[in-house]
Order: C-alpha cells, then sequence, then structure tokens
C-alpha cells in the first residue's frame, strides 16, 4: 500500500468515524426533537395502533377485549370506501394540479428579468390564507343559492343555477375547485428555487444548440429539478390523504357522504364516541401515507441512481 | 474514550424515550376514583369543596356566573370555584376528550341534551336523580325539559338553557298572496305555500338541508305524526314504522315549495321568503330593524288534531362527571345555576334563547312580549330528538334521509332512502349494544 493509498484510507476512516466530538454534540441536541418524537408521534401512534385492535369507545377503562372486527368493520363500510375514493381523487387532483401549475409559474417567473420577487410574494400570497377563509371563498362564490357568484354568472348567461357543493355529483369537484387554484405557491417556491440552482450555462449550450423552449424544459430543466418534483408530490400527496378543511367547514361530507375524506370520517367517529375505530381508520391512512413514502424514497434513490450512472 | 461516548449517546437515547413514555403515562387504567356516597351524603352548608366548571367565554355569560356565584356563596361559603373558560355553549367533544384526563376534566360541564344518554352509556357522568335524593327539583322545570335528560329512566343532567322554533311568516309576502293570517294547520300551511308560489315571485318556504339542524326539524314532525325514532330502549331504530314514514312525506310535500339547492334561512330576513320555522336566536334581526317586512308569528302548526303541535327541542345542559370527587357540591351548585331565576334570565338573555324553569318562563319578559310569548308557549309542548347513545350516527342518518327523499324522483326513492338510513342506523346501535 502506497503512502497515497494509506492517506485516502485514514480520510475515509475518518470521515465515517460516528462519535466524533462534533457529532456527540450534535446527537444530544438532538435528543430534544426525539423526545417530543417520542411524546407526540412514537407513543401516540403505538397507543393509537394498540387501540385499533380493541373494543374502545370513549372510557379506556371500558376496553373489554382485544379483536381485528375494527378492521373487518372498515374493509365492510361503505361509507369509510367512498371517503378512501375521494381522498384519493382529491389527492391525484391536487397534487396533479398545485403541482403542474406551481413548476409552470416557476418556470415563467425564471424567465423574466424584473420583478421576479413582486411576482413570487404576490403568488405566494394565498398560503397566507388560512382553510376557514378559503371555505368562506368557496361558499361565497358557489353558493347553492340564486345569488352566489358563479350561480350569478350562470343566470347573466341564461344558464340553471346549480347546487354546487349541496349536489351528490358536484360537492368534490366544488370543494376542489379554490384549493387547486390558490394551492400551488409552496411548491412554486421551491421549484423556483430549484429552477434558479441551474447553471445557466446548461441552457445557454442549449440554445446555441438550437434547442426548443419545450426541449429546453424537458430535457435540462425537469431532469435538474427532479428531487424537487419529487419532495412536492410526495407533501402534496401527504397533505392530499390528511384533507379534512374545506369538507369540513362547508359540507361535512354531505351530501349522502358524497364529499366525505378519511380524515373527515375519523373525526366523526372520534365525536362519536367510536374511538377504536377512529384508530383503525388512522392506522389505515398511515399505512398508505407509509407505503407512498417509501416509493418516493426508493423512486429517489433509483433516479439518483441513474443520474450517477450518466 | 469510543466505548464510553457510545454508551453514554445510547443511554441518552434510551433514557429520552422512556421519559417521553413516562411524561404521557402510558397504560389503560386511570387513577380516578369514586366518591363514597357517605361522603356525598353529608355535604352541607359548611362543607368545603373546589368545583370546576367549564362554562362559555363572553363578558355577559361571565357577569351572569360571577352573580349567580356570589349568591350561592352566601349559602355555601367554603365552595370555591375554578372556571374554565370555553368556547361556545356545547363543550361535548373537549368532554369526551377531557374524560380520560384525571387533570384536565371538569366536575361539572355543559352539554347539548343530545349527548347525555351516550355518556350515561358508558358510565361517564353522574346519576342526577340519585344525588338529588328526591328533593323534587323536576318541580321546577316543563317536563320535557327534566327528561330530556333521562337515560333508562334515571336523569344523567339538569336543564340549563332551552330553544325551540315556532312558524315565522312575512306578512307583507303573505297578504301579497292574498293571505290574511298565519296558518294553524298542516293544511292550510301546505295551501298558503301554494298561493305564495302561484301569485308571487317569492319562495314560500325555507326548509333545511344537507345540514344538522334537519335532525331537530324533522323531530317536530315525527312527533306531530305520532310517530318515534329509536323504541324505549334504545334498541330498536323506527325510521322504518308507519308514522315516521309519514313525517318524511309530510317533509317532501313541503320541501316542493323550499330550495332543494340549500336552507334560504338569511333570505327570509333579507324579506324574499314567505315562511321559516325558526328559533328565537335570530329575533334581533327583527327587533333591531335589520328586516324591513312585517312579521308574523304562530306555533308549530298541528297535523293531526288529536296531537300537540309539538315543536324541536334545543337544550343546554349541566353534567356532572362521574369520576368527580365533589359530585354533591357539583350537584347543589348546578341545580342552583338551573332554578335560580335571576341567573337564569341573564343566561339566557346573552344569545336570545329562554330559560328553563316554569317561573322564568311566566315572568313577564317572556309571557307578554310580542314575539318571546310564542317561543315561551311553544316550549311547553316540545319534542326532544331522540336519546340515544347513537345520537352522532343516527343525526347523520335523518340528514341523508332526508336529503334523499327530498331529492329522489319516485315513492321507491324515498323508500329507499328510508331504508338506507334505518340500516345504518340500526347497525350502529347493534354494535353499541353488543359491543
Amino acid at each position: 500500500m502506497n503512502d497515497s493509498t494509506l492517506a485516502l484510507a485514514q480520510r475515509k476512516k475518518r470521515k465515517t468515524k460516528w462519535f466524533t466530538h462534533e457529532a456527540i454534540t450534535a446527537y444530544l441536541w438532538l435528543l430534544f426533537p426525539l423526545a417530543w418524537w417520542g411524546v407526540f408521534f412514537l407513543f401516540a401512534f403505538v397507543r393509537g395502533f394498540v387501540f385499533s385492535f380493541t373494543n374502545l369507545t370513549i372510557s379506556i377503562s371500558k376496553i373489554s377485549r382485544f379483536t381485528f372486527e375494527q378492521y373487518t368493520r372498515l374493509f365492510a363500510d361503505d361509507v369509510f370506501w367512498t371517503a378512501f375514493r375521494n381522498t384519493i381523487i382529491w389527492t391525484l387532483v391536487m397534487t396533479a394540479l398545485n403541482n403542474g401549475l406551481g413548476l409552470f409559474v416557476a418556470y415563467l417567473i425564471s424567465r423574466i428579468h424584473h420583478g421576479q420577487k413582486a411576482w413570487l410574494t404576490l403568488l405566494f400570497w394565498p398560503t397566507l390564507v388560512s382553510a376557514v377563509i378559503s371555505s368562506q371563498i368557496t361558499t361565497l362564490v358557489f353558493n347553492p343559492s340564486d345569488t352566489g357568484i358563479m350561480n350569478q354568472i350562470i343566470a347573466a348567461f341564461g344558464g340553471k343555477p346549480l347546487a354546487w357543493y349541496n349536489d351528490p355529483n358536484l360537492s368534490l369537484f366544488t370543494l376542489m375547485i379554490i384549493p387547486a387554484l390558490l394551492g400551488f405557491s409552496s411548491q412554486m417556491l421551491i421549484y423556483y428555487v430549484a429552477i434558479e440552482g441551474i447553471p445557466k450555462s446548461y441552457v445557454e449550450a442549449a440554445i446555441m444548440d438550437g434547442a426548443s423552449t419545450w426541449q429546453i424544459f424537458e430535457h435540462i430543466y425537469v431532469p435538474s429539478i427532479n428531487s424537487a418534483i419529487l419532495y412536492n408530490c410526495l407533501l402534496s400527496i401527504i397533505g392530499g390523504l390528511q384533507v379534512i378543511g374545506p369538507m369540513q367547514l362547508i359540507t361535512n361530507g354531505g351530501p349522502s357522504n358524497s364529499s366525505m375524506s378519511i380524515t373527515l370520517y375519523m373525526y366523526n367517529a372520534l365525536i362519536g364516541g367510536e374511538n377504536g375505530y377512529a384508530c383503525a381508520i388512522a392506522v389505515a391512512t398511515l399505512n398508505v401515507i407509509m407505503l407512498l413514502s417509501i416509493l418516493q424514497i426508493w423512486l429517489q434513490h433509483r433516479i439518483s441512481r441513474s443520474e450517477e450512472a450518466l | 474514550m469510543k466505548n464510553h461516548s457510545l454508551l453514554t449517546s445510547r443511554g441518552a437515547l434510551a433514557a429520552s424515550l422512556l421519559l417521553s413514555l413516562a411524561i404521557t403515562g402510558c397504560s389503560f387504567g386511570q387513577g380516578g376514583s369514586d366518591v363514597s356516597e357517605d361522603i356525598q351524603s353529608s355535604f352541607n352548608a359548611d362543607t368545603s369543596a373546589k368545583v370546576t366548571l367549564w362554562y362559555p367565554s363572553g363578558a355577559e355569560y361571565n357577569t351572569a356566573l360571577t352573580d349567580a356565584i356570589a349568591r350561592f356563596q352566601q349559602t355555601y361559603p367554603n365552595v370555591t370555584f375554578k372556571i374554565v373558560k370555553k368556547a361556545g355553549l356545547d363543550i361535548y367533544q373537549s368532554y369526551l376528550i377531557a374524560l380520560n384526563d384525571d387533570n384536565s376534566r371538569p366536575d361539572l360541564a355543559i352539554v347539548d341534551h343530545v349527548y347525555i344518554p351516550n355518556l350515561a352509556f358508558e358510565d361517564q357522568v353522574a346519576n342526577i336523580t340519585e344525588l338529588s335524593n328526591g328533593d323534587g327539583v323536576a318541580s321546577n322545570f316543563p317536563s320535557t325539559l327534566y327528561s330530556a335528560n333521562s337515560y333508562n329512566g334515571s336523569a344523567y343532567g339538569l336543564p340549563l338553557s332551552a330553544n325551540t322554533v315556532v312558524l315565522m311568516g312575512n306578512m307583507d309576502i303573505l297578504n301579497a298572496a292574498g293571505i290574511t293570517a298565519m296558518p294553524k294547520t298542516y293544511s292550510e300551511f301546505l295551501a298558503d305555500c301554494e298561493a305564495i308560489k302561484q301569485k308571487t315571485s317569492y319562495t314560500p318556504f325555507a326548509q333545511p338541508i344537507n345540514e344538522t339542524f334537519c335532525a331537530m326539524g324533522f323531530s317536530s314532525y315525527v312527533a306531530r305524526e305520532k310517530g318515534q325514532m329509536v323504541s324505549d330502549d334504545y334498541k330498536t331504530i323506527q325510521l322504518n314504522t308507519p308514522n315516521v314514514k309519514k313525517a318524511v312525506n309530510d317533509w317532501v310535500s313541503l320541501s316542493k315549495y323550499a330550495s332543494q339547492n340549500e336552507y334560504e334561512e338569511g333570505k327570509f330576513y333579507g324579506g324574499s321568503i314567505g315562511f321559516v320555522e325558526m328559533g328565537s336566536w335570530n329575533l334581533a334581526k327583527v327587533t333591531q330593524g335589520e328586516t324591513s317586512f312585517k312579521l308574523g308569528l304562530s306555533e308549530m302548526v298541528s297535523i293531526d288534531s288529536a296531537t300537540p303541535n309539538y315543536s324541536g327541542l334545543g337544550l343546554y345542559s349541566m353534567v356532572i362527571a362521574k369520576k368527580s370527587a365533589v359530585k354533591q357540591a357539583a350537584y347543589v351548585f348546578s341545580k342552583f345555576l338551573a332554578t335560580d331565576k335571576t341567573f337564569q334570565m341573564a343566561f339566557a338573555k346573552v344569545k336570545s334563547l329562554l330559560p328553563v324553569t316554569s317561573e322564568a318562563l311566566s315572568d313577564d319578559y317572556y309571557a307578554k312580549d310580542q314575539y318571546l310569548s310564542y317561543f315561551a308557549t311553544q316550549l311547553t309542548k316540545v319534542a326532544p330528538r331522540p336519546g340515544t347513545p347513537v345520537w352522532s350516527t343516527l343525526e347523520q342518518q335523518i340528514v341523508n334521509m332526508l336529503y334523499g327523499a327530498v331529492t329522489a324522483s319516485d315513492s321507491a326513492g324515498i323508500e329507499a332512502a328510508i331504508e338506507s338510513a334505518q340500516a345504518k342506523s340500526q347497525e350502529a346501535t347493534d354494535r353499541k349494544f353488543n359491543g
């Protein structure tokens, strides 16, 4: 082994050493987030998981047996499956629209030379609006009465007023409209930062080679920001699977469960004193989210490896 | 050195996890204990107790309570209070969460009466019938207001604040349709709605749709049709019985004169709806000059001359935690709040609701007021929403059933909506009682 090989091996050994002074300090500081992770997540998760196998109603002291009944009920419950279907539709639509719009707007902003910050600020603004206000906007615009803004527009063109969120066929679609149109701000900001990180020379070289705008976008922008795309999509999917606000604030899942989401259904089970069932719904939802997270990590890892190979 | 660091870090991580679990108390069992009846019976004017009360926030509510406590302490000087302010009157949701926490559970809380059967079924609230020990507290209230808090023959709450619904009419619209007086019967009501529809451009009626207020309104139709949505032993749902079906059909008949898109209560105050069945809580819109039409009021119309013209009942009641260590003190104080005329009237006025004692209801403020008198009289003829431990499910199923019935294209659709609600409610009931 020559000197340079030995030095490299020693450097590598130092690099992979776990317990340096710096690392120990970091571990000690990490105990704080670990403590509240333990309290607010791990403990709650374990407890909820255990309860999902009991006949818990309101009082823990009245648990009389461990059972799989909550899960057999879950699989046979048509309202749960309606809620599941609605939640998946919501998640897919929101993930596609919020990310599509966010990426498109971020790309457009990156192409302008003046006033980028003003555009970002302006378009990021809706993120600061609470779900309550957003729901109020929905009820104002899509109010089923003939005084609702959209119904007035329809009437002006000679159409018949729609029941919007009070129509089982339209309710979920109606709740999606405002969040879809205004909910892209966070994604936009992340995409913008990612796009700004792309070396200008790549784009300039492509332009010199005669690449079209679409080709530049497809072959330079998208591969360069795929980590941001995956991250944004994962956040959108998790947020979508946990959606409750618009349903709870506007329709309470109705009419006839047509806008019920999994989280709202779980909440209603809790309010109805069916805590064991609510825990089973929570565990089922968490499993779906975990599966998607694992899929995302695997996908990201695979993309990184294929990039390295190139 | 390396091993020492490794041990230190791993030890710290393990300690952190154990601490987390210890903080949250990882156990099923709870430490609360029932106070013995011997101690209960020895409660008197000299007994010391500290009662934790969950009470709605707001300056006017606070004034009413402060005054009540001062007068109560003239008799019971050693009873002190910890007042925990809560947003809103119905504290059921917070109460459900707190029931398993010995540190945050109140001794006395306010809940919508419909949740009391479930709390009693789950053995979470004290038996008021036992605590009252035959002191005759029930005689202070119109009978329905006291019995609405019952489960299996015992009371589990004392009434605090009531409300009910009467028929309100826009007399300008009614006059334009050739109607000179408010209807008294269901057939007159339908005829008036038809006249408004034919002779004016206004919507005859505002009917709740796709919201929980439906359940309160529908209860009155069921009672007027002599129906019963739940059996006396709470174990059988009866939505598909003939009399309840009649009530559904009454509801559907009226829906032809109302918007099926939304509940247009707000439009009534705006002057474009003929009738609405509404409570006193919105009277201020009329009395404070927000409306520009002449208001007509009448009790609920009767459907059958042999049956009283029942209305729905809204009732907030006080419950005492089963695990409270000061149950008797909490009972004596809740009895004071429920029966003290000064407190009752002060509390009711905050939200334009109604007091619960016969004495307060007969006060001129209610009995002789041109509007409130209708509500006070109607309160003697009310039908509570059915007390059942599965009320949350039943309420949602009633909403779904009425929506399905109103939007059904034929009688088969109505029947299907009823049967679906019946099946789901019965399923929840079976699950509740059979574990």
